[in-house]
């Protein structure tokens, strides 16, 4: 057992400051994780070379790798810390904030670009009113399990990160959107909305920007069967294309 | 733009590239490698094309010219709005071949350019007087400028079948075709069995033209006469 580990963490002072690398030597602990090792640091900021610091910045919530709010790319690879556990990294620990996202501080990024990709493909069910519905409609469960995998996303935005596609040049809104989008005209009650999905997806950043690289199935914590979202959405604006011009 | 337009082209992109430009690259390959029998046989498969007389500058505009033309512009800023991700931990095939389709795209743009003006627009009012297999005879076996020639039809090329084979497999997933993993693995075996055809096409009708170079006869009118008489004898 090591009686040290050595962190090298990418920092940053604040939105638009130029970015510095601090290398910091954490007491090792049994079961360690990222966290863990962040929060020693942030006990005791001291660099390896002696000099005081300010603590690093991070975020984190649920520590159980189902919010996405510890998102980083820990040695290169876009993944949960929290999850991230110490006995299986290669040493020194190299913690960067996310590169696709704007750096609010530190290892701490805005992925507010990822909801408003949300909003802009309605994903959600067209449902309001303070009445009684009554039972929503019922669905078979292979179509469940279909969207289950769907609802998996917690928009953590690692697809996003290892996307060539998704980068200061481009508007494309990423794979996670397009899963929820998949997802929501898959419900029964989300369909309501699939055509205007589908007329969101049309334009510049929208599923057709996407270069097929694959890289975000690859990277997903959640396993989502991004790509299958991305053909199937291919397909289904294919169809809507194609209807739309005999019907018009 | 409104979104329908950007959307359609996109899928205009998408599908130029396999019609009609992919079946182009397949009919071309298919008459430079006939060169392979005989070069009076490949001026024959020549003299077939040019047989469409006045009719041959429309098709080669709504076949060839205007699909390039759009599919290369399309194409220029879809890779002017991407960024690979090699050499960031992703050592993925998907990955490489994204990073790939974009490199081979600009290859043969450059090749492309070049090869249309020099044998399309440069050499064509020559193409009675000396045949194109004499003039690729020349080009493949004389030295130097062979040295330079026959490798850059074998990039050229190579570049030019990796971006269709691939962009087969893409168009499969774009249009919805191949929706699932396995669909999309088994596509690439199919990509890659269209990619060793053309690239089979393509080295033939390389050696065949090497080979008509290397003739002992060639250069000769013996040899070149019998060639200019597939086309009716120079008119």
């Amino acid at each position: 057992m090591p009686e040290k580990i050595t962190v090298k963490i990418k920092r940053q002072d604040g939105p638009g400051k130029e970015p510095y690398w601090q290398t910091f030597e954490v007491p090792y602990q049994p079961n360690m994780n990222v966290i863990s090792a962040l929060m020693e640091i942030r006990a005791n900021p001291v660099t390896a070379d002696g000099k005081k610091t300010t603590p690093p910045s991070w975020d984190d919530a649920c520590l159980e790798e189902v919010c996405g709010s510890c998102s980083m790319r820990v040695n290169g690879v876009a993944r949960q810390s929290c999850a991230a556990l110490v006995d299986q990294l290669e040493q020194p620990i190299v913690l960067e904030p996310f590169t696709k996202f704007p750096v609010v501080r530190d290892l701490m990024v805005d992925r507010s670009s990822m909801f408003e990709a949300l909003k802009r493909v309605k994903a959600w069910n067209p449902l309001d009113g303070t009445y009684d519905l009554g039972p929503g409609p019922k669905v078979d469960p292979d179509t469940q399990d279909d969207m289950y995998s769907y609802a998996k996303c917690m928009t953590c935005g690692c697809c996003l990160e290892v996307c060539p596609q998704v980068n200061e040049n481009s508007p494309f809104i990423g794979a996670a959107a397009i899963g929820q989008t998949i997802l929501y005209n898959t419900q029964p009650i989300g369909k309501a909305l699939a055509s205007e999905r589908l007329e969101a997806h049309m334009g510049p950043g929208g599923v057709g920007d996407c270069g097929n690289a694959q890289n975000c199935v690859r990277v997903c914590p959640k396993d989502i069967p991004l790509t299958t979202a991305i053909a199937a959405l291919g397909r289904q604006l294919t169809w809507h294309t194609i209807k739309n011009f005999f019907l018009r | 733009m409104n979104n329908t337009n950007y959307f359609l082209l996109r899928r205009l992109h998408s599908l130029l590239g396999v019609f009609p430009l992919g079946v182009f690259l397949f009919n071309h390959l298919l008459t430079n490698s006939s060169a392979i029998v005989s070069a009076q046989f490949f001026e024959e498969k020549v003299a077939l094309i040019h047989s469409l007389g006045p009719l041959l500058p429309l098709v080669e505009a709504g076949f060839i010219f205007i699909p390039l033309a759009l599919h290369i512009a399309l194409g220029v800023y879809i890779a002017l709005t991407g960024k690979s991700e090699v050499g960031r931990n992703l050592p993925y095939g998907r990955n490489w071949a994204y990073a790939f389709q974009r490199w081979t795209g600009w290859i043969a743009l450059a090749f492309i350019v070049y090869h249309v003006v020099h044998l399309r627009f440069l050499h064509k009012p020559h193409m009675y007087d000396i045949p194109f297999s004499v003039e690729l005879g020349v080009m493949f076996t004389e030295m130097p400028v062979a040295l330079f020639f026959v490798p850059a039809y074998l990039i050229g090329g190579l570049a030019v079948i990796f971006h269709f084979a691939n962009g087969l497999c893409t168009f499969c997933m774009t249009w919805g075709i191949t929706v699932g993993p396995q669909s999309q693995r088994i596509m690439v075996w199919v990509a890659l069995a269209v990619g060793a055809i053309l690239t089979l096409l393509l080295v033939t009708a390389i050696i065949a033209f090497i080979q008509i170079g290397l003739d002992p006869q060639f250069g000769t009118e013996e040899f070149i006469q019998p060639l200019r008489d597939v086309h009716g004898g120079g008119d």
